[in-house]
This record gives structure tokens, sequence and C-alpha cells, in this order.
């Protein structure tokens, strides 16, 4: 099943939104970029909406891991498991998430 | 000794779980036993001085790998401590009165505190700081305007005032050199540490040796040559790392207190078929890349790893270039490198550089400066030179 989430674009600012069974989720714009990831890093569980956003890549700022917010790969350590990320874009002046379940 | 015998893994911190993890990786097919000495599910050890110790994670929170991951990839747990290698016949003795036959071995027990002067006494007010056992005994002691003397101005004794002290103990930090963090990144951060530390409300003192450590009915007395004593309710010692390998004498490895485990640039030990990984490991590569006095958790996991492939007769990777990152009340510190001589100029939310006599970049310590470090972790191990550093810059 299929859900989308409805949020409000705000540019450069991480929107964390309900997932319900997927739990939080950030939602990240970024010019054209828009980006949707699980918010709870997957070393620690620390908020990803914490971290810093730097081009395509998020910063954890409990322990610094990185991640591709396009693809959810792994950039830096010390997280080893990929992070979720689900297909997002804008639809007027809202961002819509896909969120699978 | 048979083939159908597992590959014994003593030891279960990054190292360990590591390897047995990247045997499975390899495509190591046979038994894995890993042999856990602590009561907990194999955990991270940075958290212990961190976020264990300010009581803000759980151990749940903090585990190397989700707990099913071990039956998943089929690596055996046992609780107990290994007692004694029998390396003639293979075995290793444990604890729980239990004998493992191995077809391979792998040390990967770590280190062990050293005391703050080897008179004090065994006391229920001292602790070390190594494992999540100490910070559940320091944590049932410790309570807003408890007075807690840490012993060693080191990296985790700063991280463990910094937890303590937002816990709200009253804290002290007693340093033997004449600052803080003084073998640390070349002594760059000390000035800014005792700042934030004193601007926190920790009391610093440096330059103070402890003579004696004595128990009262109240308190911890420790005494200062020459500058008076302290008095605290508990001491907690952060002045480095010893290696307990009495349990492997008479076993033919090579060992000593104080550098740990002998080995050859693949792991192995003096005795063939025994490994040492980890912090315990002390050999040409381990030594040089990412030990002795840099006894960090990407160089202990990375260690793990390359034993692993040694094992099975794979290439062993390079280490990495060691890296470290800490908080210390608030502001984050990322290195990658080393840090010897002079850096450029070191300030909150830049990054400070290494760069040797050729202009190449070998070390970068950021403060509050996650982004600038995304760029000196990548010139560093590029070992680009200092030019592109600056370009980068402009």
């Amino acid at each position: 099943m299929t859900r989308i989430i409805r949020t409000p674009v705000v540019p450069g600012v991480p929107v964390v939104v309900d997932g319900e069974n997927a739990g939080p989720v950030t939602v990240f714009v970024d010019g054209d970029d828009v980006f949707a990831f699980e918010d709870n890093c997957t070393h620690h569980k620390c908020a990803l909406s914490d971290g810093d956003f730097d081009g395509e890549v998020v910063v954890c700022a409990c322990h610094f891991a990185e991640f591709s917010m396009r693809t959810g790969e792994v950039l830096e350590g010390p997280a080893v498991d990929a992070l979720r990320v689900f297909p997002a874009k804008i639809v007027g002046d809202e961002v819509e998430v896909e969120i699978s379940e | 000794m048979s083939i159908e015998d597992p590959i014994v893994i003593v030891g279960a911190g990054v190292a360990g779980v590591e390897c047995a993890f990247a045997l499975r990786d390899y495509g190591f097919a046979g038994r894995i036993v890993l042999v856990n000495g602590e009561s907990e599910h194999p955990y991270d050890r940075p958290a212990v001085s961190k976020e264990l110790l300010e009581g803000t994670a759980k151990i749940g929170d903090v585990l190397l790998r989700p707990v099913d991951s071990y039956d998943d990839r089929n690596i055996e747990v046992v609780q107990a401590r290994a007692q004694n290698v029998l390396s003639a016949n293979n075995e290793v003795r444990l604890s729980s009165g239990g004998v493992l036959s191995y077809s391979r071995l792998v040390l990967a027990c770590g280190g062990a505190g050293r005391p703050l002067v080897e008179s004090a006494p065994r006391s229920p007010r001292i602790h070390g700081l190594r494992s999540a056992s100490d910070v559940e005994a320091i944590r049932s002691q410790v309570a807003p305007g408890v007075h807690v003397a840490i012993a060693g101005g080191g990296l985790i004794g700063c991280e463990a005032a910094t937890s303590l002290r937002r816990s709200g103990a009253r804290v002290t930090v007693l340093e033997r050199s004449d600052r803080l963090l003084a073998e640390q990144w070349a002594g760059v951060m000390s000035g800014l540490v005792e700042h934030w530390m004193v601007q926190s409300g920790v009391e610093v003192r440096t330059s103070v040796t402890a003579t004696t450590v004595r128990e009262s009915s109240r308190h911890i007395r420790v005494d200062l040559a020459g500058f008076g004593a302290v008095e605290a309710d508990l001491l907690i010692c952060c002045v480095g790392t010893n290696f307990p390998v009495e349990w492997l004498r008479g076993c033919g490895v090579s060992a000593s207190v104080l550098r740990g485990v002998e080995c050859d640039n693949r792991g192995e030990t003096t005795v063939p078929g025994v490994f040492v990984a980890g912090d315990l490991a002390s050999g040409p590569e381990f030594a040089n890349v990412a030990r002795r006095t840099e006894l960090h958790w990407e160089g202990a996991a990375a260690s793990g790893r390359a034993v692993a492939a040694a094992l099975m007769g794979a290439d062993v990777p390079t280490l990495p270039v060691p890296t470290y990152s800490t908080r210390i009340f608030g502001h984050s510190i990322q290195f990658i490198g080393r840090a010897v001589g002079a850096p450029t100029a070191a300030a909150v939310g830049t990054t400070a550089y290494w760069v040797d006599a050729h202009g190449t970049a070998v070390g970068a310590l950021a403060i509050d400066d996650p982004r600038g470090f995304r760029t000196a972790r990548r010139t560093v191990r590029e070992g680009s030179g200092a030019d592109s550093i600056n370009n980068e810059h402009q």
C-alpha cells in the first residue's frame, strides 16, 4: 500500500513529518531537488534533521555519519546500514512524499 | 584440532565483531564463535564516556549490530571470559568452565584502564571508565552536587567531565601535564577546551601529580605532590591503557602489558594460527597506521576486518587514515590524519590543517565546522597539497 504525505515547501530547512509506520520522515528542499528520508540515523537513531545539509549529503550531528539523501547510501561511517529514502516531488506549494508499506 | 573446529574470536568489542562479520562477508562458511566477556550485547565503546555516562542513551541504543544479526549470520556468541590458551592443543579455557577448540584464534580483547597510582585501594568509590558496567556503577553514585574527581585530562577525561557535569555533578579534573589534551592534536585544543570546561563550572587543575589515593569513610582523598589534596565522593581514572596479557602467559604469544600482543602486518602473532586485532595488536602495520597513541574505534574496526582478510587468504586492506570525532560541552571536534608540529590557525567554526614540508596536508581538525571537515577529510585522504586547500577556501 502506498500513502502520500503532503507538507508545505520550506526551501533549505529540514521539515520532519509523521510517516506513521515508517516513523518520522525528513523532507528537505534545495532548489529543484527534493529529498525525503527516514529521520532516524541508522547508527544510533539520532535525528538527521538536526544534522548538516551539504549538497546531496546529510551529516548526522551525533557521530558524523554521512548519507546520500538521494539514494540513502552510507558515504561515511560509523553507520553501517543504508538510510531508507522515499520518492518525493513538488506539487504546487507542497511536497508530496510517497510512502509504501 | 580439526578443520571442523571454529574460528574463535576472544572479545566482542568492535574489532572482534567486525572480524566475525567480515569473515562471513569473505565467504567463510565454517563455525565462528565470539567470546563476549561482558554481560551486555556487543556495544559501541565510544558511547561509554559520552551518551551512556550522561544517561542520554541506554545500552540498547548503542549496540554495534542488531541483536538478531548474529543469528542471521550464524555467529555464535558465548558469554564468558577467556582464562587461558593452550596453544599446543588449540584450546581456549573459559571462565564458565568450558573449553573451546579452535582451528584459528583471534585475540580481540582490547585494553584495560591504568590505575592512577599502583597503591590505590580497591574501593566502590574508585572507577575506571572502559565499559558499560563501569558506567552503571558510576551512575548509581552520581547525583546533583556529588563531587567527582576525574584523573586524567585526555580525551576520555574531558568527555567524562562533559557527561558528568551535565548530569549535575561537581567535577574536578586532575591533569599531570601543564594543560588538558596535551597529547591530542599537538595540544591545539588545550586552551579552548579548558575555557569551555571552566565556563561550564568544571574545576581544572593542571600540573598536579597524584602521589597517594586514600579512602576515608566519606571520601576519596587524592594527595597531589606539593599542591595539597583533593577530596571527592568519587574518583574516576582515565589515565591511559594497559594490556592485561597475563592470561596469555605460557601459550607462546609474545606480549607485554605496555604494548599488547606482537604481530606481523597480517595480524598473526608469534604463534601460527593465533591472530590479534584491535587495540591489543602491536605490529608494524597496526603500530604505524592506527595504533599506540591512537587507540580509536575506526582503527580497531578496520583491524578486525583486516585480520578477517588475512584468515581468508585475501589481500589485507590498507588501514584507513585515522579519524576521531567527539563533542565536548556541546562543541563538535573532528580530526583526521596526523598532527605533528604547528597547524594553521585553529578557531571555533573553522578547520585547521597540518601541512608537511612538501606542502601536503597530513592532518586536519575541525571545530564546529562539519562542512569544512568534509573538504579536509577528502584533502587529507587524497594527500593533496596545501594549494588545493587554499583554492577550495577561496
